[in-house]
């Protein structure tokens, strides 16, 4: 039972993150298409 | 000279001095209620860990590991770090771009309604004076056990400390020595634990010893009939004080109010995943150390002085008497933020005055008086530094919580449903409390006022939903939420910060490890 604590806390965690890090991805979003396009038209010249 | 007091008096004064210099460059109430919107990461870090981390870590959950819910605690302290990686992305930066000065101010905006604010103010104000009294309690007890002056002077002492730190320089003060406050009490607690656990032969030496000798100190279950008489009963208790604690990291005014004097809502972000580290740290060091101090067999008048005894027993006297001041700091850090948002929200959230002058003098003088408030309590009231606190999160978690995460992420719970749900929490929960505490029952785990506090909430908050419209004000409010301004797309800070929060999902990896490696393994394979 302990090492089911154990596990248990990190995924709560983990899945916690994943969570904040998707909404900040899609919330970024426009600035990450910016971002790309910036990289590939430096990457054409 | 009892080294211990001259200790904490040095510290005193520095934070004093400290407080009146910075002080000076207090000018205008934005200055005082926000730090002038513009503190980065690491202030933000500190001032998050050091409002979280008091008396109650060190006393409180310090003195009931040793006493026999490790194992509980250790997972509500585990599972509340969620609380700052939910709370920077999910509510924190909408907060910060509200550009409100309190959180009340923010519910009053976002729902067009007054009443809210005012009710918001109320359980924010009734919240705040119980956790300040538990930590008052918690310096006062520290200080007499230490220096063994009266138990009554030293609340005073510390008032008078705190209360001046707070009317001189305010937020941008509280955010300053908290960060200071923050890296002494760190350090010197895992340096002291450290140490302990070498003189009595080793971290895994002790865990292999009390597996044998005391197993229901590390065990899941913890110490039968110490909480509830079955591990299954203490792990719901632990499961929902996790999801209480969580509430608290991600809306508690003395922690969600900092993300209000952020310089942008990036440092919210890796400040409240940075925060999450550190708290764990935190938790995991005063927690497991507490519980093998077992090995010592000490004895103890009063459990929750576990720490202290360690401190003047085990380490030498200089560390000991830093050790002693970091826990005063711990405690400071946490009175003089609860100060610091008292003072603003009595000004900003009940009165409505235009002049800046006035405005300070005001803020200044609702500290002082709050301060005299909650010393008579502390005077009148015999210590009770855990369960006080616990009192404090729980109404927080019931009141709040849902009201906090609706008002972003809802675009039907109305005005009314937000009013209903934080006054009906606020009640059931408190109500329950009182009532368990007047007709002394023990309730059982699902009865907790956790349970129905938060049922209450949402109840009130459907009911008041179903029977009113969201208006066009309140939706234009949501919708202004959800526009991220233009300064905070710089693709660097952007790349910055998604990468910090990568960086928690590997934190949860982490806190397995090392729970891993330094308790279950080493526990359960001497059993």
């Amino acid at each position: 039972m302990e090492y089911a604590i154990a596990i248990f806390v990190g995924l709560w965690i983990s899945a916690a993150g994943i969570l904040a890090y998707y909404r900040i991805k899609k919330d970024f979003a426009d600035t990450d298409k910016a971002d790309n396009k910036q990289n590939k038209a430096g990457d054409q010249k | 000279m009892n080294p211990f007091l001259i200790g904490m008096i040095i510290s005193m004064i520095a934070y004093i001095i400290i407080g009146f210099l910075i002080g000076k460059g207090v000018k205008s109430t934005n200055d005082f209620f926000v730090a002038g919107r513009r503190a980065p990461t690491f202030l933000l870090v500190g001032s998050l860990v050091a409002s979280y981390c008091g008396t109650g870590l060190y006393f409180g959950d310090a003195g009931e590991s040793f006493a026999g819910i490790f194992s509980p605690l250790m997972m509500l302290g585990a599972m509340l770090i969620v609380g700052y990686v939910l709370g920077g992305v999910f509510f924190g930066r909408f907060l910060r771009r509200s550009s409100c000065n309190t959180i009340p101010e923010f519910f009053g905006k976002r729902y067009n309604s007054p009443a809210l604010k005012k009710l918001a103010a109320v359980t924010q104000l009734v919240t705040i004076i119980v956790y300040l009294l538990s930590t008052i309690q918690g310096i006062g007890t520290l200080m007499a056990l230490v220096t063994g002056l009266d138990y009554k002077l030293c609340i005073i002492l510390a008032l008078i400390t705190f209360s001046v730190l707070t009317v001189s320089s305010g937020s941008k003060g509280v955010l300053i020595t908290d960060t200071i406050m923050f890296g002494l009490f760190t350090i010197v607690t895992v340096v002291v634990i450290i140490i302990c656990t070498v003189k009595g032969g080793g971290w895994f030496n002790i865990v292999e010893e009390l597996a044998q000798t005391k197993p229901e100190i590390l065990s899941w279950a913890g110490d039968p009939d110490y909480l509830y008489p079955t591990g299954t009963q203490n792990m719901i208790w632990a499961f929902a004080y996790g999801i209480v604690w969580m509430s608290v990291c991600m809306v508690a005014p003395w922690q969600a109010s900092r993300y209000l004097m952020a310089k942008n809502e990036h440092s919210v972000i890796r400040s409240s995943i940075w925060a999450a580290f550190f708290v764990f740290v935190l938790e995991f060091i005063v927690k497991c150390g507490a519980a093998l101090l077992n090995h010592f067999k000490p004895e103890l008048a009063d459990q929750s002085h576990i720490i202290i005894w360690a401190s003047t027993n085990l380490v030498p006297t200089a560390l000991g008497a830093i050790m002693v001041t970091g826990i005063l700091a711990a405690g400071i850090s946490s009175a003089t933020t609860f100060l610091s948002i008292i003072g603003t929200s009595v000004v900003n959230d009940f009165f409505d005055i235009k002049d800046e002058r006035k405005k300070l003098k005001t803020v200044r003088l609702a500290v002082i008086v709050a301060a005299i408030i909650v010393m008579l309590l502390a005077y009148f009231n015999p210590p009770q530094v855990f369960w006080i606190m616990f009192l404090g999160a729980t109404v927080v978690a019931c009141s709040w919580l849902p009201v906090c995460i609706a008002s972003i992420w809802s675009k039907r719970v109305t005005k009314t449903g937000a009013f209903c749900g934080m006054l009906f929490g606020f009640l059931g929960c408190g109500g329950m409390k009182i009532y368990a505490s007047v007709a002394e029952l023990d309730l059982p785990v699902f009865l907790d006022p956790f349970f129905i506090g938060l049922a209450a909430n949402l109840i009130g908050m459907i009911i008041g939903t179903l029977l009113t419209k969201v208006t066009p004000e309140e939706k234009k409010q949501r919708e202004a939420l959800f526009v991220i301004p233009e300064s905070e797309k710089d693709i660097k800070e952007v790349k910055k910060t998604k990468k910090t929060v990568l960086a928690s999902i590997i934190l949860g990896a982490v806190v397995t490890g090392v729970l891993l490696v330094f308790w279950v393994i080493p526990y359960t394979s001497n059993l």
